[in-house]
Order: C-alpha cells, then sequence, then structure tokens
C-alpha cells in the first residue's frame, strides 16, 4: 500500500483541498464546495462542474468513493437524491501523505526564515 | 451542530431567476461527454443551484449574477477538457497505440524479408520514377501553363475564306478587340524579332516583343527586378529589356549587377529591368515590350475570357461586331477565337506518347510487383490465420497489411524520385537532346514531388489491398490445418493469368510502337534530301539597313564576298541564297498560269529561297529541264523562277513548264509582278527532310536578291573539303575584313543541321525502345515469376505424374500449355492496344502506316518468343523434379 500511496504525490492543490475537506466526514457536493471555499479563505473556488470531473477522477484513481450514506430527508425533499463521497482508505492515506509532505516543506522554510516560526511574532 | 455544508445549505428558498440560470447551467454543460453528464449531471445541476441560492442569500443580485457569471464559462470550458482529455486517455489513447504496433509490425514484416522487399520496392520505384520523369517533362512543355486562368485563354486569329488558310492578326486589330469585346477580359500579344546585339560578338538575337501584360497573365514572374509596365512603352520612355535566364547566364556571365546594365540592341541602348526565370515560355534570349499603337507588325495574340463569359459568347460577340482593320487588307478576312489548352499544337501527340508509355510501364512495374505479393500472400496465410485465431479482427490485419503496401511505396517513391532526377539529368546532358526543349525545360519541382508522393501512396494502398483483402476472408481452419500446400485453388490461377496476360499485353504494346517510331525515324534517315549534303558549310549574314540603304551596296557585298570566300584553298564552290537548308521560308498564295482561265491553284503553298548563280550546282540539285539562275537574272524581266520537279507535274502534267509565266499571289501584295520559268530542279528537302515526307516537295527559286529581302539577309553555302569548325575562324575574318561590325551567324554544317531537324524522332524512337526493353525485361521477369509460382504450387501433382512415368517433354508440355492461354490472350489484346494507340502518335510517323504489318508480326513474334523462353525455364525444372522429394513435399 505504501508504494501505491507515494506513487500518487505530489497530490495537486485542488486535489489535497477536495480530499482533506473528506477527512472530517462524508460530504455532498454541494458541502465539498462550501468546505473547500472555507478551507482556502475563498481562494479556491469550484465550479460544481468541475468539482465533479475531479471527484470522478479521484473515484477511478480509488481515493474517493461513493458512500451508502443518503441524506435524512429534508423538507423539500431534495435532500434524499443526493449522493455523499467519502475517503477509501488509499485516499486516507494519501492525503495524509502529502499533509505530511507538506509539513515538511513549511518546517524547511521555517529554518530558513521564508516564513514565521511557531515562537516568533 | 451539523457541519456547514451539509444539508442547510440555503436550499429550500427559490431564488429569483433561479429557472433562468439553472437551465443556462445545463446548456453549458452539453461540453461535457455523454458519460460523465449521465453519471453526474444531476448531481451537478443541484449543486450549482444550491450555489445559486447561497449567493443570492449572501450579497444579493450581484452575488447570484456573479455565481451565474463564474460558473458557466467554468462549466464549459470544463466539459470541453473533460471530452478531449478522456479521448486522449481512454480508448484514443489505445488506438494510437495499435496504429503504432501495426507500424512495427509491419516494418519487421518487411525487413524479415528483405530480397522480395528490396525487389518489390526496385520495381515500384522503376515505374513510378518514369511516371515522375514523364510528369517533369511535362511541367517543361506545358509550363507556364496551367496556371490560373489557363483554361480561359484563347488565341486570337485571322481566317482568310478564300484561301482558307490563318494569319495572325494585326497589332491594331489587336488594339481595336482591347476597345469592343466585353467578354475578354484582357488580350496581351507578341511578335517575334531579331535585333542585333554588338557586344561580345556581334550577333543577332532572337527576341520576343511582348505587352506589358502578356508576362503577367502567363503567371510568369521575373526572378529578379521586375517585368514590363504600360510605363515601358511610353512615347518618350527608357528602352528597357528582360532577360531569359538563359542569356543572362551564357552571355553576361550570371552578372549579379546586371539590373540596370545598359545593353547595344540595334545600336539602342536598353535598360536591363529584369531576368526571367528558367520556365519563362520561348526561347527567345531578350524580352522587349511592345506597343501597339506603333507597331504595323503581325502579332501573336491571345486572350482571356471574362469568368463569366464562354467561348461562344466570345465568338458570338466577335461576329456580331468585327474588328474593321484586317478587311482593310482582305475583304473577307474574319476574325477567330481559338482555344489553346495549354501545349502547342504538335507536341500533343508527343505528350500523349510518352504519358501513355510512362503508364504503362508503371503498369507492368505494379503487376510485377503484386504478382510477387501475392505469391507471399499465399504462403502468409497461415501467418495471418495465426493472428485471427489469437484475436485480431479483420480490419486491424487489413489495416497492418496496408501499412506495408504504403511503406514499401513510399520507399519505391524515394528511389523512384533519384531515379527520375538522375535520369534527366543525364538526358538533358546527352548531344542529341540539346535540339529539344522538352527536355531542357524538364524538372523536377514541388508539384512533381507532390505527384511522386500521390502515386506512391496510390500504388502502396492498390498494393497493400490485394492481400489485404484476400486476409480479410480467411478460412482459418482450413488454413491452420492445412497439410499440403496447394493454398490458392483457382482463384490464385486465374489471377496469375491474369498477370501473364497484362504483361504479355503492355510490352507487346510498348514494343510496338518503339518499332513503329524506329522504322519512321530510319526511313526519314534513308531519304534522299535532293541535294548533296555531305561537305557543305553554311552561314548567315544580314545587312543593317543603315549602312546599307542601297541595294548596289548590298549587291557589291556579297559579290566581294563570294569571290573571296571561293578563294578560299578549301572551298570547291560557293553560291548565295536567301537561307540555307533545312532553314527555309514557305508561301502561300494564289499561283496562276498565263493563258488559262481560271487560277490553278487558290491555296498554294510552296518553299520559297533565292538563289545566286551556281547554287544548284553548289549543292548538287539536278537541274532537270531549263537551267539555273544567272548573274543577269536578278534584274531580267520577266524574272525568271525555277521551280521543283513536283511542282513541274503537279501544274503542268502533260507540258513542258519552262516558258511558261506563273504568277504568285501573297496576301497583303494585290500586285505581284508576272514571273517566267526558266528551268525546273528536283525536289529538294529545303526545310529539313519530313517536308518531303509530308509530301510532294513543291519549291520555288527566284534570284538572289530579287524577292523583298533584297539582299539584306543571305546565306553563303560553300562545298568544302574541311568542316565548319576548322573553317570557322578563318571564313568570319574574311566577313571582318569587309565589314567590322557584321554579326557572322549559324555557322556549321549543313550535316549536322538536317540531322538536327530528326533529333525528335531520334529522341522518341531511343526513348521510346528504351521504355520497350524495359518493358519485356519486365514482362519475362513476370511472366517467369507467374509461371515458376505455378509450377511450386503443382509440384505434388507433377511429382505423382512422374512417379507414374510421365517423361521430361510431357511435363515441360504441360507447364508451357498451361501458361500458353493466357499469353495468347496478352498478344491479342497487346496487338489491339498497339493498333489503337499508335493510331493516335500518327502525326509522329513518317512513311510507315500505324497498322505496320512488318512492325506488328515482328514485335508480336518477338514477345512470343520471350514469353515462351520465359515459361521455359521453370518448366525445365519442373520436369526434373524428383519425384520422392515432390510427394513428400508439403
Amino acid at each position: 500500500m505504501r508504494v501505491r500511496v507515494e506513487a500518487l504525490l505530489p497530490l495537486s492543490p485542488r486535489d489535497f483541498l477536495i480530499l482533506f475537506v473528506l477527512t472530517e466526514g462524508e460530504l455532498h457536493g454541494y458541502g465539498m464546495l462550501r468546505r473547500v471555499e472555507e478551507q482556502s479563505d475563498g481562494r479556491v473556488r469550484l465550479d460544481p462542474s468541475n468539482l465533479y470531473r475531479a471527484l470522478r477522477r479521484l473515484m477511478r484513481e480509488g481515493l474517493v468513493e461513493e458512500s451508502e450514506r443518503r441524506a435524512v430527508a429534508d423538507e423539500d425533499g431534495e435532500d434524499e437524491r443526493r449522493r455523499y463521497y467519502g475517503l477509501t482508505d488509499l485516499g486516507r492515506a494519501a492525503v495524509t501523505a502529502e499533509a505530511a509532505r507538506l509539513s515538511r516543506i513549511t518546517d524547511a522554510a521555517r529554518e530558513r526564515r521564508l516564513i514565521p516560526g511557531k515562537g516568533d511574532a | 451542530m451539523r457541519p456547514a455544508g451539509e444539508g442547510g445549505s440555503g436550499a429550500g428558498k427559490r431564488a429569483p431567476a433561479e429557472g433562468l440560470a439553472v437551465a443556462l447551467y445545463r446548456a453549458a454543460l452539453v461540453s461535457y461527454p455523454c458519460s460523465f453528464r449521465r453519471d453526474h449531471r444531476a448531481d451537478v445541476v443541484d449543486v450549482f443551484r444550491d450555489l445559486y441560492r447561497a449567493r443570492y442569500l449572501e450579497a444579493g443580485a450581484r452575488g447570484a449574477i456573479h455565481a451565474v457569471a463564474f460558473a458557466l464559462p467554468r462549466a464549459f470550458a470544463g466539459g470541453c477538457r473533460e471530452r478531449w482529455g478522456s479521448r486522449r486517455a481512454g480508448p484514443a489513447r489505445a488506438e494510437a497505440a495499435a496504429v503504432a504496433a501495426d507500424l512495427r509490425y509491419a516494418v519487421r514484416s518487411l525487413t524479415s524479408r528483405p530480397a522480395l522487399t528490396c525487389v518489390v520496392a526496385g520495381l515500384l520505384g522503376v515505374g513510378i520514377g518514369i511516371s515522375s520523369a514523364f510528369f517533369g517533362i511535362l511541367r517543361g512543355v506545358l509550363v507556364p501553363l496551367p496556371y490560373p486562368g489557363a483554361e480561359r485563354m484563347v488565341s486570337v486569329e485571322v481566317r482568310l475564306e478564300r484561301a482558307g488558310w490563318t494569319v495572325e492578326p494585326k497589332a491594331t486589330t489587336v488594339l481595336e478587340l482591347r476597345a469592343r469585346a466585353r467578354a475578354l477580359a484582357r488580350i496581351e500579344a507578341r511578335a517575334g524579332d531579331r535585333v542585333l546585339l554588338a557586344e561580345p560578338e556581334p550577333q543577332r538575337l532572337s527576341v520576343v516583343r511582348a505587352t506589358p501584360g502578356l508576362l503577367d497573365a502567363m503567371g510568369v514572374a521575373p526572378a529578379a527586378g521586375r517585368g514590363f509596365l504600360d510605363s515601358d512603352i511610353a512615347p518618350q520612355a527608357t528602352p528597357v529589356a528582360l532577360l531569359s535566364r538563359q542569356f543572362w547566364r551564357r552571355e553576361l556571365d550570371a552578372d549579379p549587377d546586371v539590373l540596370g546594365r545598359t545593353l547595344m540592341l540595334d545600336g539602342i541602348p536598353h535598360v536591363v529591368v529584369g531576368v526571367l526565370p528558367e520556365l519563362a515560355p520561348g526561347r527567345a534570349a531578350v524580352w522587349l515590350p511592345l506597343d501597339l499603337g506603333t507597331s504595323e507588325a503581325r502579332v501573336n495574340a491571345y486572350a482571356w475570357l471574362h469568368s463569366g463569359a464562354t467561348l461562344e459568347q466570345a465568338r458570338e460577340e466577335l461576329a456580331a461586331n468585327p474588328p474593321q482593320s484586317e478587311r482593310d487588307d482582305h475583304e473577307d478576312a474574319i476574325l477567330t477565337l481559338r482555344a489553346t489548352r495549354g501545349a502547342i499544337g504538335s507536341q500533343r501527340s508527343t505528350v500523349l506518347l510518352l504519358g501513355g508509355a510512362a503508364s504503362a510501364l508503371l503498369l507492368l512495374a505494379c503487376a510485377n510487383a503484386a504478382n510477387l505479393l501475392l505469391a507471399r500472400g499465399v504462403t502468409r496465410r497461415r501467418e495471418i490465420a495465426v493472428r485471427a485465431a489469437l484475436g485480431a479482427g479483420r480490419g486491424r490485419i487489413a489495416r497492418q497489411l496496408l501499412l506495408e503496401g504504403v511503406l514499401t511505396s513510399l520507399v519505391a517513391g524515394a528511389l523512384g524520385l533519384l531515379l527520375a532526377t538522375w535520369s534527366l539529368r543525364a538526358a538533358a546532358a546527352a548531344p542529341t537532346a540539346v535540339a529539344l526543349n522538352l527536355l531542357s525545360a524538364a524538372r523536377i519541382d514541388s508539384q512533381v514531388l507532390m505527384w511522386t508522393l500521390a502515386l506512391s501512396v496510390a500504388t502502396g494502398v492498390l498494393f497493400g489491398l490485394l492481400p489485404a483483402i484476400r486476409a480479410a476472408r480467411p478460412r482459418l481452419t482450413a488454413h491452420l490445418y492445412r497439410v499440403g500446400s496447394a493454398a490458392g485453388g483457382p482463384g490464385a490461377r486465374t489471377t496469375g493469368g491474369v498477370l501473364i496476360a497484362a504483361e504479355v499485353a503492355l510490352s507487346l504494346m510498348l514494343l510496338a510502337i518503339a518499332g513503329l517510331l524506329t522504322r519512321s525515324l530510319l526511313e526519314l534517315e534513308g531519304m534522299d534530301p535532293g541535294f548533296e549534303v555531305e561537305g557543305l558549310v553554311s552561314f548567315n549574314v544580314t545587312l543593317p539597313g543603315d549602312r546599307y540603304p542601297e541595294a548596289s551596296g548590298r549587291y557589291a557585298f556579297w559579290g566581294e564576298l563570294q569571290e573571296a570566300v571561293g578563294g578560299m584553298a578549301p572551298v570547291k564552290r560557293v553560291a548565295l541564297a536567301l537561307t540555307a537548308p533545312p532553314i527555309g521560308l514557305v508561301i502561300a498564295g494564289v499561283l496562276e498560269v498565263a493563258e488559262r482561265s481560271e487560277p490553278a491553284d487558290e491555296g498554294f503553298q510552296a518553299s520559297i529561297n533565292e538563289a545566286g548563280p551556281g547554287f544548284f550546282r553548289t549543292l548538287g540539285i539536278p537541274i532537270l529541264a531549263g537551267r539555273g539562275f544567272l548573274p543577269e537574272d536578278t534584274a531580267a524581266k520577266p524574272l525568271p523562277m525555277v521551280i521543283s520537279q513536283s511542282m513541274a507535274r503537279r501544274y503542268w502534267p502533260d507540258a513542258d513548264p519552262v516558258g511558261a509565266r506563273v504568277r504568285i499571289t501573297l496576301p497583303g501584295m494585290p500586285d505581284s509582278p508576272w514571273q517566267q520559268i526558266v528551268g525546273v530542279a528536283g525536289d529538294v528537302a529545303l526545310r529539313g527532310v519530313r517536308e518531303l515526307a509530308m509530301g510532294p516537295g513543291m519549291q520555288v527559286y527566284l534570284p538572289f536578291g530579287s524577292g523583298r529581302a533584297a539582299g539584306r539577309t543571305g546565306a553563303l553555302i560553300l562545298r568544302s573539303d574541311v568542316p565548319a569548325a576548322a573553317m570557322a575562324a578563318e571564313l568570319k575574318r574574311q566577313v571582318w575584313a569587309r565589314d567590322p561590325e557584321l554579326p557572322v551567324e549559324a555557322m556549321e554544317d549543313v550535316t549536322t543541321s538536317m540531322a538536327g531537324t530528326l533529333a525528335m524522332e531520334r529522341f522518341l524512337a531511343v526513348l521510346m525502345t528504351l521504355f520497350a526493353a524495359l518493358a519485356l525485361s519486365l514482362g519475362i521477369a513476370g511472366v517467369f515469376a507467374v509461371v515458376s509460382y505455378a509450377v511450386g504450387r503443382r509440384t505434388h501433382e507433377i511429382g505423382v505424374r512422374i512417379a507414374l512415368g510421365a517423361g521430361e517433354g510431357a511435363v515441360r508440355r504441360l507447364v508451357i500449355r498451361q501458361a500458353l492461354l493466357p499469353v495468347g490472350v496478352g498478344v491479342a489484346a497487346g496487338l489491339a492496344a498497339a493498333v489503337a494507340s499508335s493510331r493516335l502518335i500518327g502525326s509522329l510517323l513518317y512513311g510507315i502506316g500505324p497498322g505496320d504489318p512488318v512492325t506488328l508480326l515482328s514485335t508480336t513474334g518477338l514477345v512470343l518468343l520471350a514469353a515462351l523462353a520465359a515459361a521455359w525455364l521453370p518448366a525445365r525444372r519442373a520436369a526434373r523434379v524428383d519425384p520422392v522429394i515432390a510427394l513428400r513435399a508439403e
């Protein structure tokens, strides 16, 4: 499994973000969109169709899967149809590995004072 | 608390214009591939709706609009990326990989049997090379046509109804036509002329005077400098000139600074403003602008139809409103338009001939190559069957075979191009080709390259197609489990037979044509020119009007020159003439004989020459009645005339023409004087032997200096022991001793120039013989291959026969008999084709008819012999087969 994970790195920023927001739990399309937007401070705004393009690809690569879960029926009954997506084990491993990689980079950047250290002002 | 984005999305409250926004978004999703839309469109639209509502809640109308503006283009672009991306990533990539694999397989397959591949590529290369060479020649002949508008080009001629022949229009007529004709978009003209170039050596140049728009209309752009402008023919304009590339290279040493240089032509300085490209039409050394308004000459006029007009419309317009200037000269003159399809008419036969021969050779080469491949194709059936059993689709196998064919043909095409370039260069350098503008103009340019490429690919497809078609119908199990090698069956036998018949037919056709052309050439060469050609040397001199204004001065010059040359040691006899054979002039007019009520001939045509005293004796022309010319004849009245024997026979069948008075009236010269016949000479090939070959020789001789030229130009013909080269310097000295500025032209042995008139016939005969020899070799090789292959297939059967007691002779006869039927069919087809095609080239044959039995019989015999010889060897091998081995053979 480790071999396969390393082959997937580095993840594109968009893919990383999508996987990252899924670590919190399963989400449906709109949820993912909003979480990605929040997580990136409004910088990454996905158009719905492009989100699903990425999802489709991630599913093909085995990082994301469709969830069995269906939303609790809401007043308007729309949520029933929505599909939820969640991380696969591979996906979780991949996002973890990528986070670690990014962490190593930020550590090195702190050492060189490119970004303020944790203890700095 | 529910995580943000979970359910509570602002969904639930419809935002204004939500329906429209969603509809627009749905429309943008069209760019996504079907699979994506099938799986995700619903979700995507839902998410968009949520987003739209959320944005509206956050930022009102502005937010909603922003959401749509943001999402729509991105959705569309994403869809495109998904579509193209999916093609690359998915099945498309697999497809490309398959083609690459097929290509690799094809290359491996070809290189695994190098001998076969080389032979096939070589055969095709020869065929393609010859076709390319022919196309290169065609480019030279037809250049500058075809060019845009070529098919709209017509030539303008004047037809004289009563006399029945056509002449060129006057310059003023062309001007009139320009003003009137609406169906004609432009009209240009040209006229040939000769001017005197003073340096480095005085010489006369043939020039073309052309209207400023002519070159442009014919699509010829100068290679350097500029073409003619209308300002060049303005009244006070500086005289300008365009040089042909050959002249620039030859006389000016390809001077890079030639533009702006001055040339003295006819004593007038002309500024060089441009150099024409290699492919400029005609062989004039220099082009000068033609001002139609001031020219009195008759010109070659060409017109181009308007894009909407037809030739008929133009003709009708002309008939309704004819220009009047021709009527001033001839009452019966009618202006006509003739469609020109490019090449000068007389070359059409040659072009057809070469084209037909090249095609025939290409077909032969293809037939041979196809035969080889088919034979190989049969043995590959097992390989193909295995591939099919392993899952390769029919289309895939066919594609791979096609690739093999195309690859081979591309290699062949490259070889062919090399062959064509080399052979054209070699042929152009050979001495016989010097006189021919066909080869010197031939070139391999980008059009020829494209043609070669197209031809290669076409033959490759054709080739690859045959085994591919066969491969598409495999009977798998039969081939997989087959023990005997009897693969082929009746289908292959017929194909082999068709191939043999085709090879024999094509070879026979080419051989027959070559034979006819060769015999025609031999006939021409064997013709008696009517005078003694050996030992004659001639040269021309023209006396410029400004320094020799009086006839007496001119005659004095000629007299002195003749005496001086006659005094030279090697010279035995010398005489004056207007032109020396084979250059001659032709007249056409009305012939009247005194004391006969009607004109003897209204369409009289004859070669004409002016002859000084001693002319007939110098040239060795027999005087059959009366006498030749005497010195006082120039001024005698009535003017004496000598006619040829054929002319005497035609117009005085029962009487002696000597003493008769005749008058020849030429168009535009109504008051011709009566002349008296003083002698009858034997027929002479004044314009080359072809003149005599085409019909009885009509020749008319006048005393030197009595015609319109009045001694301004003349030829000195001398009989000498040494050739022209050895005498040239001395002869020129004699001329320049009297006048150092006179150009001495065309100094050569008359044998050389007479032989030169047959250069085209010789070229064609040699070329066609080469083609035919090639065809015969290909044919023999083809027959040999087919018969060998057939024998190979029947090894088993032959083994059985021999084991059962058949003798060698019987086996041989068996094999040959099988080949006989297709050979017979081929001979019949070839004879028919030969007769039909030789009729097309009838204009190139002299003294021999297209259906000449001797030629046809002998070539048929040759082909039969060759075919039988080709079949003999495999037959002999079959007869020697060891029955034990044959019976055991697979």
